[in-house]
């Protein structure tokens, strides 16, 4: 089924800094949307907006073209933030059983060996590499037709940040995903649409040059 | 439900702690300590409890939240809860005294 996604008309504000003015994003079922942006420029803040846990002064979510006020609430954005979310000292299998449907706990143990060898393990004892990499498993097997991923790359090693990839590209077929992360080459890698966030608005970056231009990386990078 | 009771759970060892903690004001007096217990179970400890789940463990909230949960389901379950066995403590209590 394919789904829409529309954030319109975001306005955030602390007192008179300007975080976001006027953004506009469409994501359909299947596209990964990269967003990049310098640290402070409110990639995370647009994310919490788009789920529904930042007010901003005015926003408008559509979802198959009916506005939500916070989208979570009827399962329809599902968000990983930056510093995770689950409790130390629960079990990566039961917080499997209380997050997907039992079919899908089933195939997660079947198909996925990294799954299968964490199984019984606490999150408190997983590397950041396999804490990251469990995360985005639950966030992309989770019924959700949207899913944010706030810096799913950030501080792992090199071969989890591919498995991690590969993970996203793999369940696009029912989703529409939305990633920001400051390691824009995973990013750029994944993404089938890319923008940068800057001065408060989106920019779609067709060529990842004009990402030089624009000055988030320096001359010479691409 | 099991997503409710997973939060409750997550916040219950303190929360009887605390409760348990307001009701040593009254050692010297085991029927009002018991009263002091029920009551501050779903009150001033419950306030406590969340206060110091929030400030250790906020970021948990996002699991609830992915599955359809906002604060105001999971606060409302757990003071249910909390409502409930206060209650019952108080009713059985007068129930035991008066017998």
């Amino acid at each position: 089924m394919m789904n829409k996604l529309e954030i319109d008309s975001i306005f955030l504000s602390y007192r008179d800094n300007h975080i976001l003015s006027d953004c506009y994003l469409e994501c359909l079922t299947g596209d990964i949307i990269g967003i990049l942006g310098r640290n402070g420029t409110g990639k995370s803040s647009l994310f919490e907006v788009i789920f529904g846990t930042l007010k901003p002064q005015n926003k408008f979510i559509r979802v198959d073209d009916k506005l939500y006020k916070k989208p979570f609430l009827k399962q329809l954005v599902g968000y990983l933030p930056q510093k995770g979310m689950f409790p130390e000292h629960q079990s990566v299998n039961r917080l499997l059983r209380l997050m997907l449907k039992k079919q899908t706990v089933e195939l997660a143990f079947l198909n996925d060996q990294r799954i299968q060898k964490l199984w019984n393990q606490n999150i408190g004892t997983l590397s950041g590499g396999e804490r990251k990499y469990f995360e985005v498993y639950i966030m992309l097997h989770m019924e959700h037709p949207f899913i944010l991923l706030d810096e799913p790359f950030a501080g792992i090693e090199p071969i989890y940040a591919y498995e991690i990839e590969n993970l996203i590209k793999l369940n696009t077929k029912s989703k529409g995903i939305l990633i920001s992360d400051h390691y824009y080459q995973h990013v750029i890698r994944v993404s089938s649409k890319l923008f940068l966030l800057r001065e408060g608005a989106l920019k779609a970056i067709s060529d990842p040059r004009q990402l030089e231009a624009l000055g988030y990386v320096p001359y010479g990078t691409f | 439900m099991r997503v409710l009771f997973h939060f409750y759970k997550q916040l219950v060892v303190t929360n009887v702690f605390l409760a348990f903690v307001f009701s040593t004001f009254a050692w010297s007096a085991p029927p009002i300590m018991l009263k002091i217990f029920a009551i501050s179970l779903p009150t001033f400890a419950f306030v406590l409890t969340l206060f110091f789940f929030s400030q250790r463990s906020g970021h948990q909230y996002y699991l609830y939240r992915n599955l359809g949960y906002s604060k105001r389901h999971l606060f409302g379950f757990a003071w249910g809860i909390n409502l409930f066995l206060a209650v019952a403590i108080l009713y059985g209590a007068s129930y035991y005294l008066s017998a």
